[in-house]
């Protein structure tokens, strides 16, 4: 089922000085129950492909439907909070809560009680395969992969079935890299997640359903496997 | 939510976020201490400025001293006396220069004499007796000279007493012949120096002295005497047929009025303010029923007064009643405690004559209301002590100057009849100004109760609470510019993840603000409540009762008192409001760090962490 549809978008970086053209005219449409891992060079404009799908900014020609919504016109906040979730290379989790706190957090943005908020958050933890004492510990307890794990946990929390990773495993090893490989494919599979990763790991690449290469800034090909 | 999870975030930095609670609390400290310090002191300044008064008393002093003769028949010789010399009389018009501040302006008084005849009721006195007496022999009265007393026009005298009468200062008296009539006015001199021939005359029996009361001391507003021809004659006269028919008859007979003039009059001080007279500001005198004349009544000239309580018991008046006041002559020259003692007695220095040898008729007759009667404690010290009967009324009720005929003695400028009011604090400004006039021989007294050394002490001590204020204000901004840096500017990370998380700039900003604003919260009103009761404790254990000295104390140092003041209390609404300040500046710092960390948009904010 389409969730995603792309027509004909670009953005554009400014200073003072100039103007860059990140994004440069791509459209394409993203299904549920796929993986689809967006490659390229580095300045390629893969990742702000990805933060523009996410609502963190908005285009600045054409459009992103959402569910046949347009993303200008909806509350950005509300899509990130319930409908699309964003995984960082960098885990981006928050240094002072735990693991199990951190998952909850999206939950609490929604208003579901606390408890049931708990009860969600183990479950999403195991998920990912942490439980017992890893669920209280503060991130920087944690090693790369486990964070990563928290950080797909959360994701997963909020609910939302469109789930953007930016580089998910470039901090991480080989083992915790095929793990979270292996997770992603699982969501976008089993639980009929829209699961778009940016990276340039050609291992990453080949295990996608879907791969889509851009350059300069355009969409130069899109690959079912 | 947005409470537990910010106040998880605070309380999981706990050094961070104890030590920006402990920082806010000595800063919310200092501007409660200080804040309070300052009100206290500036409260205190505000009640000392109605309790004290600076007032200033002016004196023409002495140019130089000479030798004064005076004859003594006792004693057949001259006695020497030194007594000061003055120069010419300084108007108080000199006080009138460029930059003198009064609250009250400087004014020679006159106090003036009013007439009331329920005064006294009594069978006259042993002085300023007038009387027809005849010599038993024919002698010079260079010695206690025999004489019966034919006729008593006033005083405390019979027909046919014999007195003793001697001329006792004139070195050249002249011949009273046996069996002529002569009028005189006479005054006890005390013990008989005894006849020539150094025969004793009865034992205990006074002497007499023939007296100068047929003279007039009239004089003008300017301070001239009015020509009298009497002071150039003799001090006594023969009385012949139809004697009282002629001019110097009637002033004889206006002679024999004294005693009554002096038995009927009560001093009546016109001021232009109470605290202008020492007694009242020496509280020597109280204000025991009723209330002091106020400003306006002052400025208004309304005729009010205030009595003491034994003449308000004498005249069976009270509080309200009406007191009529004829005013008949003006003195410039004395107190009215100078004439009419507090103390009892008081001697008359002047005469009751004008010029015309007629007593002093009335210039001004008004009803005064009685505001307020005074209680006499202490009747003070020479001149600047309180009169007997004296009434108080405003300067401004009496027509200015309609006294101009009737002014009955006059001299220099004296501490007791002229004085001044400046803003208190203001003296050594006051006396820089004076010294420039380059006016010497005024000499300017001032009494502040010890104003300015207490200013001192409240000067030091709202310096001191400024120094606590300033330090507070400059700490707490610098304390919440660093915590504002640590907890918001350097949580962008945690901005971004709440904003990729799907806050709102709103929630995000309520997110970071709250565990800050609840510790700065917390520490402001720790701080401050410790801050006042510090103040409280303070106030207690130091001074909460100033004890000074009334006098100025480089001018005066005798003849002081010591009064009581009693610091305000400090204000816990004032130490509320510095934490609340404290507050609403955390507000504000973190808001303007808040807005300024949420300008960049999510994806900037992302991306400016990647690079990092």
């Amino acid at each position: 089922m389409e969730r995603i549809k792309v027509e004909n978008i670009s953005y554009f970086y400014q200073n003072k000085y100039q103007t860059i053209e990140a994004v440069k005219k791509v459209s394409c449409t993203f299904e549920s129950g796929k993986m689809y891992a967006v490659t390229g060079e580095s300045g390629s404009g893969k990742s702000t492909f990805l933060s523009l799908l996410a609502g963190l900014d908005q285009p600045g020609e054409g459009r992103i439907l959402v569910d046949g919504e347009n993303l200008a016109e909806i509350d950005r906040d509300a899509y990130r909070r319930k409908q699309a979730s964003v995984v960082y290379q960098a885990f981006h989790l928050f240094p002072l809560l735990t693991a199990w706190e951190n998952v909850m957090y999206p939950m609490e943005l929604q208003g579901i009680p606390r408890k049931a908020a708990k009860d969600k958050a183990v479950e999403c933890l195991e998920e990912v395969g942490l439980s017992g004492k890893k669920l209280m510990q503060y991130p920087k307890m944690m090693s790369g992969g486990e964070q990563q794990r928290v950080a797909i946990a959360r994701a997963m929390a909020a609910g939302g079935k469109i789930l953007l990773a930016d580089e998910p495993t470039g901090n991480l090893d080989s083992e915790n890299e095929e793990n979270i490989v292996e997770l992603l494919l699982k969501l976008a599979h089993e639980k009929d997640y829209v699961v778009i990763i940016v990276t340039h790991n050609p291992y990453i690449a080949a295990g996608a359903d879907v791969k889509m290469r851009m350059k300069d800034g355009k969409m130069i090909s899109i690959e079912e496997q | 939510m947005t409470f537990y999870y910010s106040m998880k975030q605070m309380l999981r930095s706990p050094l961070k976020s104890f030590l920006f609670f402990f920082l806010i609390g000595i800063s919310a400290f200092f501007l409660a201490l200080g804040g309070n310090l300052w009100n206290m002191s500036r409260t205190g300044m505000q009640e000392f400025e109605k309790i004290f008064t600076t007032i200033g008393t002016v004196e023409q002093t002495a140019v130089g001293s000479r030798t004064v003769s005076y004859w003594d028949a006792g004693l057949k010789t001259y006695r020497y006396f030194k007594g000061p010399v003055y120069g010419d009389r300084i108007s108080e018009d000199v006080l009138d220069f460029e930059g003198a501040d009064y609250q009250l302006k400087p004014r020679q008084r006159p106090y003036f004499g009013a007439y009331v005849k329920e005064l006294y009721e009594g069978v006259g006195h042993d002085w300023m007796i007038t009387v027809e007496v005849t010599p038993e022999e024919t002698a010079v009265a260079d010695h206690s000279l025999k004489m019966r007393v034919l006729r008593v026009l006033e005083g405390n005298l019979n027909g046919s007493d014999v007195v003793y009468v001697c001329e006792h200062s004139n070195p050249d008296p002249d011949e009273f012949v046996a069996g002529k009539t002569y009028i005189m006015q006479l005054s006890q001199i005390g013990a008989v120096h005894g006849r020539p021939d150094g025969e004793a005359v009865d034992e205990f029996t006074t002497e007499y002295q023939i007296t100068d009361g047929i003279c007039s001391t009239q004089y003008t507003l300017d301070g001239e005497r009015v020509y009298d021809e009497a002071n150039e004659g003799p001090v006594y006269d023969e009385v012949t047929e139809g004697f009282y028919e002629t001019e110097r008859g009637q002033r004889w007979l206006a002679v024999s009025q004294e005693q009554d003039c002096y038995d009927h009059t009560i001093p009546v001080q016109p001021v232009d303010g109470t605290k202008l007279l020492m007694p009242f500001y020496r509280d020597e005198v109280v204000i025991s029923e009723g209330r002091d004349i106020t400003e306006e009544e002052y400025q208004s000239g309304k005729k009010v007064c205030l009595i003491p309580d034994t003449l308000a018991l004498l005249l069976r008046k009270s509080l309200g009643d009406k007191l009529t006041l004829p005013l008949y002559y003006a003195n410039y020259a004395q107190a009215p405690t100078d004439t009419f003692s507090g103390k009892g007695g008081g001697g008359l220095s002047f005469s009751f004559l004008n010029a015309q040898g007629e007593i002093y008729s009335v210039f001004n007759e008004q009803d005064y209301e009685i505001v307020g009667i005074y209680t006499i404690k202490d009747t003070g010290t020479g001149s600047y002590g309180i009169g007997r009967y004296e009434a108080v009324i405003p300067w401004n009720a009496v027509p200015e100057d309609s006294w101009k005929d009737n002014i009955a003695a006059f001299s220099r400028m004296r501490g007791a009849t002229t004085s001044f009011q400046i803003p208190n604090g203001t003296i050594q400004e006051f006396m820089d100004k004076w010294d420039r006039q380059g006016i010497e021989d005024l000499k300017i007294t001032f009494y502040d109760k010890g104003y300015s050394q207490l200013k001192e002490g409240i000067e030091n001590r709202m310096l001191m609470s400024w120094i606590f204020l300033v330090s507070g204000c400059v700490m707490s901004v610098m304390i919440l510019l660093f915590f504002a840096n640590l907890f918001i500017t350097g949580q962008q990370e945690r901005i971004a993840v709440e904003r990729l998380l799907g806050r709102t700039k709103r929630q995000c900003s309520r997110s970071i603000l709250t565990g800050i604003l609840v510790l700065a919260a917390a520490g402001s009103i720790l701080g401050s409540t410790a801050g006042w009761k510090a103040t409280e404790t303070a106030a207690k254990k130091a001074d909460t009762e100033v004890v000074f000295d009334t006098a100025y104390s480089n001018l005066i140092t005798e003849n002081t008192k010591e009064e009581k003041v009693y610091w305000p209390e400090p204000d816990p609404v004032l130490a509320a409001g510095t934490g609340g300040g404290l507050l609403v500046a955390a507000l504000l710092i973190s808001s303007c760090c808040m807005k300024e960390s949420l300008k960049k948009e999510p994806l900037q904010l992302l991306g400016s962490l990647e690079e990092q």
